[in-house]
């Protein structure tokens, strides 16, 4: 596969909006010039920016963004192991795999490192409890022990993970243990975060506006039929949520978040 | 006039190519290839694919180029009059920075 080849394969990966306006002239221009093996670089950057503005510019419903950013820290956690497992598999090809006794001694290290980082954490967290939960150090600390614990199991050096006995249990425990430390790290640090909060509140609301909104419904229907209802309540309701709703938009406004809402009230 | 030099400072890592584009359209329009020969004959910079439409993009979303007919696939863009207006800021700000520039160096 020659470089203009992989090239124009990048480009057919971009979104549909832009291919739609772009690709033509695009494919013709790599077509025409020496495309580099830098410039593949160039367009994979292009590709990311590309499809991050679409994100941020979807003009429907900004669930599709929001799954996205709730899906971050999962897809995180997996390349993060896979690049760990990776490289643990390649030293077991070059290398002996790692004798039992290094691996327990590196194993011990982690989880005391692990115990240092919750005492600390909870110290601070008594001392101060506005502190920020998961400062720059913490994330350094939990991203490189589950990278070494992982590069330490595919390397051999704790062997028996999934074993029956006492101490494979012990050892999947701990797995799961920084599993948990990582994923609730990546919730924390992973960019759109506040986003992803705002987006979710902003569901929320318009999925109550709607409800609330056909309770006032009703309630017209009950008291033009003589029939006593809270109508006054369904409409502090809707109010209610409708303030939280354009907090929301306002939040995502300062964010960047660029949707055209669609809807009555659209902005 | 200081606003339009900080519209284009606006492009982020797009700015200094998007520069270069507008003034290789000041004279004719051009499309993706010739602005290409263009550019690097000019500045001895070579903008690969993805910078050059990455900051047309922007470019064209700002108004500042506007896009003609497609020529065989190849579709040229001019400059738009606001273009011009910032092309023209931009170019007066750099003028007054290279003026002290270089009236500082002569001082040393």
């Amino acid at each position: 596969m020659t470089v203009r080849a992989i090239a124009l394969a990048i480009v057919r990966r971009y979104p549909k909006p832009w291919r739609d306006r772009y690709e033509g002239e695009v494919s013709a221009l790599i077509e025409d010039s020496d495309v580099r093996v830098r410039d593949l670089g160039e367009l994979v950057r292009g590709l990311v920016t590309e499809r991050t503005r679409e994100l941020l510019s979807d003009d429907v419903r900004p669930k599709r963004t929001a799954a996205v950013l709730n899906w971050m820290p999962a897809i995180f956690i997996a390349l993060l192991t896979a690049a760990a497992a990776g490289a643990g598999l390649m030293l077991r090809v070059l290398a002996n795999p790692l004798p039992p006794v290094a691996g327990v001694t590196v194993l011990a290290l982690v989880n005391l490192t692990g115990v240092v980082v919750y005492t600390l954490l909870v110290l601070r967290g008594r001392r101060n409890p506005q502190a920020r939960q998961w400062p720059a150090w913490l994330t350094a600390v939990v991203v490189s022990s589950w990278f070494g614990l992982t590069v330490l199991i595919a390397w051999g050096g704790i062997s028996n993970l999934f074993s029956s006995d006492l101490q494979g249990w012990a050892r999947m425990l701990q797995c799961w243990v920084w599993a948990v430390l990582l994923m609730e790290m990546a919730t924390k640090i992973v960019p759109g975060r506040q986003m992803l909060q705002a987006l979710t509140d902003l569901n929320y609301a318009e999925e109550q506006i709607q409800m609330n909104e056909a309770w006032v419904r009703s309630c017209h229907e009950w008291i033009a039929k003589g029939v006593p209802s809270p109508l006054a309540q369904a409409e502090s309701q809707v109010e209610r949520y409708a303030r939280e709703r354009d907090d929301a938009r306002e939040r995502l406004a300062r964010l960047s978040y660029r949707a055209r809402f669609r809807g009555r009230e659209a902005t | 006039m200081k606003k339009a030099a900080d519209d284009l400072a606006d492009l982020g890592r797009f700015s200094e190519p998007a520069l270069l584009i507008l003034v290789s359209l000041a004279d004719a329009p051009k499309h993706g290839h010739a602005m290409t020969r263009d550019i690097e004959a000019v500045s001895g910079q070579k903008l690969g694919p993805g910078t050059l439409y990455g900051a047309i993009t922007r470019l064209e979303e700002r108004g500042w180029i506007e896009p003609l007919p497609v020529d065989d696939r190849r579709r040229p863009y001019r400059l738009s009059s606001e273009g011009r207006r910032v092309l023209r800021a931009r170019l007066n700000a750099m003028r007054a920075v290279v003026r002290v520039g270089r009236t500082r160096l002569a001082e040393l």
